[in-house]
């Protein structure tokens, strides 16, 4: 699915925030991406969802090396990707409705599809009230479920959620990591930045280990995979 | 996209208002332009149609031996050419001017009180109106043999010069509109495509997170391009309504417009409602090209 050799990524002339990434994620596997603030989860999570090219190394994704794709190319893998910004990035002058449907429309699905599919989404995270308010008058805990609506909504075969329980509490949180596992079951492959050690021994997914830019790969106890990226 | 939808707050524009009125102002200031310019090709075809056909043969007051002619003199030279003219059957009309238009001609020059008195003392030269029934060098050159061989003296003015002067300046002063326009429409595209890029740069947040989620470049640039398009849109409909209003104003108020009464077989008016329509859609359509072409330039450096 996704295949990381040897990344490194600095921002402008600053130190390397990330060196020598080497990891594979075979589809439909689950991992949470963990690590102190700061370590670079949402640098990594970035170079996965295509909105930064590596400083050096090479990204594989879908068997097709991500440098040398072409534009319609990347866009088309981006279509595949769901993205949970760690702040969301809503429209702020779009309505909960139209910022869920954005993928959709994107990919050019006719409207009615459109108009039932966001409503019974939007139903099922517990916003069916709130289909037509903008995002700025709702609270944190709505906006992310917005979030993670608009990042669903295509079935994408990857789904990247960068802290996406932070601002739920713990029933709702709960809910939505039923959520992610059902997509994971229908063979959406997921990864989910997260410092919640309580949600990550709850659902034993494999970790991956983010330390001053370095990344390890911490098999849970009990599921058997396989290695997906060097030990440094 | 079929139906007309933003993602991004395009029509949130506190700029659109002022995009709007320059376009509006600009279109009209181009329409005007082409206006004048028709106009003046009317006139230049007006002009030379009256006058192409039109001669006029000078007897002049004095012989170029030396010595002057007298009235009786110029009066029988003029009957000859008279004679001799109402021969060619491309001859329409011919008129001697005698003394006392000669007079009237003149009065603006020396005075209505010159009158008569004294008046024959003047040297006058005779003059004779000629029109043609139609024009070439060829029968302009044997006429003037003709006439040479009644006085040596005897001058042709076919007008040519000072017309071929005036067409000139015609053309000099279309050339100068066509110019304008283009300099009117450049200055309007260059405006909107501006205006497009700083709302660009205002929605870049928005922009990118349409192209993180694989919206493509088409997709993007539709959005922009389309409001580009209304707000030229309007902005050239301002212009057509203020541009129809004053033309119709000098139509029926100082009927005044050469083109309209003077040239209707030659279809101005029509040409004048073709530019009307075609000038602004014209403008239209480069402007929402124009915001095509900066937002894809954008877009392009983005990852
Ligand atoms: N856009 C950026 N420009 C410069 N430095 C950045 C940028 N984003 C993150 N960083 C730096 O990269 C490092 C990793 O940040 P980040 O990926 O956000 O970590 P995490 O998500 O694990 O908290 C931090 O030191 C941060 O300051
Ligand atoms: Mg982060």
């Amino acid at each position: 699915m996704i295949r990381f050799e040897h990344v490194g990524l600095r921002y402008g002339f600053g130190p390397e925030v990330l060196s020598d990434i080497n990891f594979t994620l075979d589809p439909g596997s689950f991992h949470f991406l963990t690590g102190p603030s700061g370590a670079g989860k949402t640098s990594l999570m970035s170079l996965m969802y295509l909105g930064r090219h590596p400083t050096r190394g090479r990204i594989t994704m879908y068997d097709q090396n991500v440098s040398e794709a072409t534009r319609p190319q990347l866009a088309q893998m981006r279509q595949r990707i769901g993205v949970v910004f760690q702040d969301f990035r809503l429209l702020p002058h779009l309505s909960a409705f139209d910022n869920v449907a954005l993928p959709l429309r994107i990919i050019g699905r006719p409207e009615k599809e459109i108009r039932a599919h966001v409503s019974e989404l939007l139903e099922w995270v517990g916003l069916g009230d709130y289909q037509r308010a903008l995002p700025p008058t709702l609270s944190g805990g709505q906006q992310q479920r917005i979030a993670i609506a608009r990042a669903v909504i295509v079935r994408p075969r990857l789904l990247l959620a960068d802290e996406p329980t932070g601002n739920l509490d713990d029933e709702i949180g709960l809910r939505l990591m039923n959520l992610f596992d059902q997509l994971n079951r229908m063979g959406t492959t997921i990864v989910i930045a997260t410092h919640n050690q309580v949600l990550m021994d709850k659902f034993g997914h494999p970790r991956l280990l983010l330390e001053a830019g370095h990344l390890r790969v911490v098999r849970a106890r009990g599921w058997i995979r396989r290695t997906m990226a060097e030990v440094l | 996209m079929s139906r007309a939808h933003y993602d991004l707050p395009l029509q949130q524009d506190r700029s659109a208002g002022f995009l709007i009125l320059l376009t509006g102002l600009m279109t009209f200031l181009a329409l005007a332009t082409c206006a004048a310019a028709l106009s003046l090709n009317a006139l230049a075809f007006y002009w030379s149609s009256g006058l192409e056909n039109n001669l006029s043969i000078e007897i002049p007051a004095e012989r170029s031996k030396g010595g002057l002619r007298d009235a009786e003199e110029i009066q029988l030279l003029a009957e000859r050419v008279d004679k001799a003219l109402k021969q060619d059957t491309n001859v329409r009309e011919i008129e001697i001017l005698d003394q006392k238009a000669m007079n009237d001609l003149l009065a603006p020059w020396l005075g209505p009180q010159q009158n008569l008195a004294g008046a024959e003392d003047l040297p006058l030269p005779g003059l004779i109106s000629v029109t043609l029934g139609h024009t070439d060098t060829d029968i302009l050159s044997s006429l003037q043999e003709r006439l040479k061989k009644i006085d040596a003296d005897l001058r042709v003015d076919d007008h040519q010069e000072w017309l071929s002067g005036i067409i000139r300046l015609c053309r000099s002063l279309q050339v100068a509109a066509v110019v304008s326009t283009l300099v009117i429409i450049s200055t309007t595209v260059i405006a909107v495509a501006g205006a497009m890029r700083a709302r660009m740069e205002i929605l870049r947040p928005d922009v990118e997170l349409l192209h993180l989620m694989g919206a493509g470049d088409n997709y993007i640039t539709a959005q922009f391009q389309r409001h580009a398009l209304i707000l030229s849109s309007k902005g050239a409909i301002l212009g057509i309504l203020a541009a129809a209003v004053v033309l119709c104003g000098l139509y029926f108020g100082i009927g005044t417009i050469p083109l309209a009464d003077s040239m209707p077989e030659h279809g101005m008016l029509g040409m004048l409602l073709l530019m009307l329509l075609l000038l602004p859609l014209a403008l239209c359509l480069i402007s929402a090209l124009a915001a095509r072409i900066m937002v894809l330039r954008v877009l392009r450096a983005m990852v």
